[in-house]
C-alpha cells in the first residue's frame, strides 16, 4: 500500500529538512508559528475580488523558500490535499456571480472568476505557509511554543507521544495490510468480513504497547508530569526577524504595492 | 539484596505461573535467569518491581518487603530493561528519555545533566544523544533502553531477553557492556551462550519451579537437565 | 471533511478557536479530575493508532470504491469523550502540520466538526445512554451506525455554515447543504460500519476497554439482536425519509440551478463538462436524481430515500450476520 510507504517517507523527510542546521531552522520556534498564523491570518482577510492585493502575498513564501533553500516541488504534492475542496466550493463562484468586468478578446472575465481565483490562490499560500512551518521547525520545537504559549501540557504531552509512535504504527499497519494482500490478491482494499479483526487486532495490540509504556514510565518514576531538553532563548536577530517580517506583511496588505508598481510599469 | 522465600504467583484463572520460588542474590552478582518460554521468567522479574502484584509468599528487596507501600523506594533503586524497546523508550530523543528518570526523581539540572553524559559514556553512545529515537536502529534503541537505567544509577539492574533481535556485532557489544556494569544483575533470556558469558549463576525455571541454580557451566552443560526444561545445550557446547 | 485555511474569514476561524478551546479546557479539567495518569501514553498512542487506521482502505462491499476510519467515535468509545477529544486535537494538530490536512487557521473549525461532535455528542448523547444499562453486540452496532452518522451529518452542516458565514462562496445555503449533508450519510454509514466492527471485536475480545462497561451490568437482560435491528431500521427510515423530503423542499436546488446555466450561451463548454459529470453519475448512481424520473412530487423523493435506507438496512444486516458468521468461524477453529 504505497500511501503508507508515503505517509512514512514524507515523515522522514520533513523530519530531516526541518532538523537542518542552517539560520532561519535556528531562530526561535514561537517567532515562526506566529508569523505563519499572522501570515495566514492576513492572507484570508483580503477581499474576494482583492486579486492584485492577494498576489502580493506570495512575498513570504517566496523569500522563505529562498531563505531556506527549499525546494518547491516537495512542498507541491501537499496542495493536492486541500485543494480539491477549495476548487469544489469554488467552483461554483462563476456560474453564481457573473458580473463582467472585461474582455480579453471574446472572452469575458467576471466577477465570479476574479473570486474563484482568489480562494484558490489563498488555498496554495495557507498551505505553503504551514509546509513552510514545518520544513523549518520540528514538531518538539512547535510543542515547545504552544508550551509557551500555555496550551495545556496534557495535550502537548500527547502530540509528542503521537508523533513518537505514529511511523512505528504506520509500519505495524503496512505489515498486516501487507500480509493481507499477499494472502488476499486482486483485493483493492481490505473485505469487509476482517473489518472488525483487522483493525481490533491492531487496537488490542497499541493498548498492550500503552500500557507497557505505562509500566516503563512508572519504574522510572512517572508522577503525571513531563520534561523535554527542548530550550530556547529569544534573542535579538529573532525579535528583528519578526518585526522585519510583520511590518512587510502588513505593508502588503494595507498599501496596494502591486498596483502601485502596474502604474509604474504600465 | 533480593530474598525471595516461598513465591506463588497465580493469574486470575488459577493458572500457577511461579510455584514456591525461593532465590536469594548478593550484591554485585550477575544472574542468569533461563528457561522455556512460558517459564515465568518475564513474571519473576516483573514481581521484583511490583508491576505484578497479589503474590503469596515473601519477595524483598534491599530488606525492602515488595508491597505498594515501598514501591517507590524499590523502583528507584532498580533498572528494569524491557525486551521491547520501544515500549521502553517513549520520548522524542535520546537525551529527553536517558534524563527521564532522574528528572523524575527530582535532581537538579546539573545532576540530570551529568547523570546523562555518564550513562551516555558508560555504553558509548554519547554521539547518539540528540538524536530521535525512532530514527535509530534496533541495536542502537537496545544501547539507548539500558543508558535510560543507568542514569538512575540503579544497584539493581532486571533485563528481560536482552540480546533478543540483535545482530552478532550489536550482541558482542552488548556483552561487553553487561560485564562493565558493577551491579547486582539478573539477566532473563533463553540466549543460553549470552548468559555463559555474562553470568558466574544461573537460575533455570520450569513450569514455574526452580530447576537448577548454581554455576553456570555446570548448570548450563547438563544436557538432560536442559532438555527436560525445554532447552537445548548452548550451541558452543553442541558438537 | 477537513476545512481548509482558504474556505474562512478570520472573524470565523476566531470564534470556532473559542469554541473548541472552551471544549478543551473543560476536557481538560476533567481528564485531570480522574486522574489517571496511565490515560496519558493510552491516548498518546490511541491518537497514533487512529492516525494508522486512516490510511487503511477498507472495500464497502458490493461497490468498487473504499471507505476511511476518522476516529472520533472510536476513540471516545474507548477513552472517554474528554480523553477522546484531546487526543482528536492532537491528531488534528499533526494532521495539518505535517500532512496538510486542514489548516492552522481551520483548526478551531476542524476541531470543532469533527472533535466536538465526534467525542461528545457522539459519547455522551449517543453512546452512553444506549449502554446505560449494559452493552451487548447489537446495542454497539447501533450506537456506532447512529453515532458516526448523526456527528457527521452535524459536521457537514457546520462545514457549510462556516464556508457561508465567510461569505468564501457564492452558493446558496440550500443548495450548499443539500449537497453536502447526503454525500455525508453516505460516508457516516460506511465509517459508523467500520467503527461497530471493530468495537464489536474490543467487546469480544477485551470488553473493559471499552468506556463506561461495567461487569455487573451485563447480567441485566439487554435488548435482543432482533429488536435492536428493528429499531435501527426504523430510525435509519425515518432519518433518510425526512432528509430526502428536505433535500427536496427548496426550488433552488442544485440541479436546477445548473439546469438554468447550462441553458445559457456563454458558459457553454462548462455547461457540458457538467452535463457529461451528471451523465456518469445517473450512470452509477443506485437511484439517479434522487427521485424517479419526472416526478417533482415530494413522495417520490421520499420514496426514494425510503428504498435508500432499505438497502442500508440490507447492507447492515448483511454485514451483522457476516459478524456472526465470522465469529462462529473463530469459534469452530479456536
Amino acid at each position: 500500500m504505497s500511501r503508507l510507504d508515503n505517509a512514512i517517507h514524507e515523515l522522514n523527510h520533513i523530519e530531516d529538512v526541518a532538523g537542518r542546521d542552517q539560520w532561519v531552522n535556528n531562530i526561535h520556534p514561537l517567532v515562526k508559528l506566529a508569523l505563519t498564523i499572522i501570515y495566514i491570518i492576513i492572507v484570508v482577510s483580503f477581499g474576494k475580488y482583492n486579486l492584485s492585493g492577494l498576489i502580493g502575498m506570495a512575498v513570504y513564501p517566496a523569500a522563505v523558500f529562498i531563505l531556506a533553500e527549499l525546494s518547491f516541488k516537495d512542498s507541491l504534492k501537499r496542495l493536492k490535499v486541500v485543494l480539491p475542496f477549495v476548487c469544489i466550493v469554488g467552483i461554483f463562484n462563476p456560474f453564481f456571480d457573473r458580473i463582467p468586468i472585461y474582455n480579453i478578446g471574446s472572452f469575458t472575465v467576471t466577477t465570479g472568476m476574479i473570486s474563484m481565483l482568489t480562494l484558490v490562490i489563498k488555498g496554495v499560500f495557507s498551505v505553503l505557509a504551514s509546509y513552510l512551518l514545518i520544513a523549518i521547525t520540528t514538531i518538539e520545537e512547535i510543542c515547545f511554543a504552544l508550551r509557551l504559549i500555555h496550551v495545556p501540557s496534557i495535550i502537548v504531552t500527547q502530540v509528542m507521544l503521537m508523533y513518537r509512535y505514529i511511523s512505528m504504527l504506520i509500519g505495524e499497519v503496512e505489515r498486516i495490510t501487507k500480509a493481507y494482500s499477499l494472502r488476499a490478491p486482486g483485493q483493492k482494499g481490505i473485505h469487509f468480513k476482517v473489518w472488525g479483526s483487522l483493525v481490533g487486532q491492531l487496537l488490542l495490540r497499541s493498548m498492550d504497547k500503552a500500557e507497557a509504556v505505562y509500566e516503563s514510565m512508572c519504574l522510572r518514576g512517572f508522577n503525571g508530569n513531563f520534561y523535554y531538553s527542548e530550550k530556547h532563548k529569544f534573542v535579538m536577530s529573532d525579535i528583528i526577524y519578526f518585526a522585519v517580517w510583520l511590518i512587510i506583511l502588513l505593508v502588503f496588505r494595507f498599501v496596494p504595492i502591486v498596483r502601485a508598481f502596474g502604474y509604474i510599469f504600465g | 539484596m533480593i530474598d525471595i522465600k516461598n513465591l506463588i504467583f497465580e493469574y486470575d484463572r488459577g493458572i500457577r505461573v511461579l510455584d514456591n520460588i525461593s532465590l536469594s542474590c548478593k550484591n554485585g552478582e550477575s544472574v542468569g535467569l533461563v528457561g522455556a518460554n512460558g517459564a515465568g521468567k518475564s513474571t519473576l522479574l516483573k514481581l521484583l518491581v511490583g508491576i505484578a502484584d497479589k503474590y503469596e509468599g515473601e519477595i524483598k528487596v534491599d530488606g525492602l518487603d515488595v508491597n505498594k507501600k515501598n514501591i517507590s523506594k524499590i523502583r528507584e533503586k532498580t533498572g528494569y530493561v524491557f525486551q521491547d524497546y520501544d515500549s521502553q523508550l517513549f520520548m522524542p530523543k535520546v537525551v529527553d528519555d536517558v534524563a527521564f528518570a532522574p528528572v523524575n526523581y527530582g535532581f537538579a539540572k546539573e545532576e540530570v545533566d551529568r547523570r546523562v553524559d555518564k550513562a551516555l559514556t558508560q555504553i558509548n553512545i554519547e554521539h547518539l544523544r540528540d538524536r530521535h529515537i525512532y530514527k535509530l536502529s534496533g541495536g542502537e534503541k537496545k544501547l539507548v533502553s539500558i543508558a535510560t537505567i543507568l542514569s538512575m544509577e540503579p544497584e539493581i539492574i532486571l533485563m528481560d531477553e536482552p540480546s533478543i533481535a540483535l545482530d552478532p556485532k550489536n550482541r558482542r557489544n552488548l556483552i561487553n557492556i553487561l560485564n562493565n556494569l558493577g551491579q547486582l544483575k539478573i539477566i532473563a533470556s533463553h540466549d543460553l551462550d549470552m548468559i555463559m558469558d555474562t553470568c558466574k549463576r544461573t537460575v533455570l525455571l520450569s513450569g514455574g519451579r526452580i530447576a537448577a541454580d548454581g554455576d553456570t557451566r555446570e548448570v548450563l552443560s547438563d544436557k538432560e537437565l536442559l532438555e527436560s526444561a525445554g532447552l537445548e545445550l548452548p550451541l558452543r557446547l553442541q558438537k | 471533511m477537513h476545512m481548509a485555511d482558504a474556505l474562512i474569514v478570520p472573524a470565523v476561524a476566531a470564534t470556532m478557536y473559542v469554541c473548541s478551546s472552551a471544549a478543551a479546557a473543560y476536557s481538560v479539567k476533567k481528564v485531570r479530575l480522574e486522574y489517571e495518569p496511565k490515560k496519558i501514553p493510552v491516548m498518546g498512542i490511541m491518537g497514533a493508532f487512529v492516525f494508522a487506521t486512516q490510511m487503511i482502505n477498507f472495500t464497502i462491499p458490493g461497490t468498487g470504491s473504499s471507505g476511511h476510519l476518522c476516529g472520533g467515535m472510536l476513540l471516545s468509545a474507548i477513552l472517554g469523550p474528554f480523553a477522546g477529544f484531546l487526543t482528536m486535537i492532537g491528531v488534528l494538530l499533526i494532521q495539518c502540520l505535517l500532512f496538510a490536512d486542514g489548516g492552522l487557521l481551520a483548526l478551531g473549525c476542524n476541531v470543532w466538526n469533527m472533535a466536538f461532535y465526534g467525542c461528545f455528542i457522539g459519547a455522551l448523547l449517543i453512546w452512553r445512554p444506549i449502554m446505560k444499562s449494559g452493552m451487548s453486540r447489537a446495542k454497539i452496532i447501533v450506537a456506532s451506525v447512529l453515532g458516526c452518522v448523526i456527528t457527521l451529518q452535524l459536521g457537514a452542516f457546520s462545514v457549510t455554515l462556516e464556508t457561508l458565514a465567510s461569505g468564501i462562496t457564492e452558493l446558496p445555503f440550500k443548495t450548499f447543504l443539500t449537497a453536502m449533508q447526503p454525500i455525508h450519510l453516505a460516508i457516516g454509514l460506511v465509517e459508523g460500519l467500520i467503527t461497530a466492527a471493530v468495537l464489536v471485536f474490543i467487546y469480544e475480545a477485551r470488553p473493559e476497554l471499552l468506556w463506561g462497561y461495567k461487569e455487573e451490568m451485563q447480567k441485566k437482560p439487554a435488548l435482543s439482536f432482533k429488536t435492536t435491528l428493528v429499531i435501527l431500521s426504523v430510525v435509519a427510515l425515518l432519518i433518510a425519509g425526512g432528509l430526502s423530503l428536505f433535500a427536496s423542499s427548496y426550488p433552488d436546488g442544485l440541479e436546477w440551478s445548473i439546469e438554468k446555466l447550462t441553458g445559457s450561451t456563454e458558459l457553454e463548454a462548462v455547461g457540458n463538462v457538467y452535463e457529461r459529470a451528471a451523465d456518469i453519475q445517473d450512470a452509477t448512481a443506485l437511484l439517479p436524481d434522487y427521485a424517479f424520473k419526472d416526478s417533482e412530487s415530494a413522495l417520490g423523493t421520499s420514496f426514494s430515500g425510503i428504498v435508500g435506507s432499505l438497502v442500508v438496512v440490507a447492507v447492515c444486516v448483511a454485514a451483522c450476520y457476516a459478524f456472526r458468521f465470522f465469529r462462529r468461524k473463530r469459534s469452530v477453529a479456536s
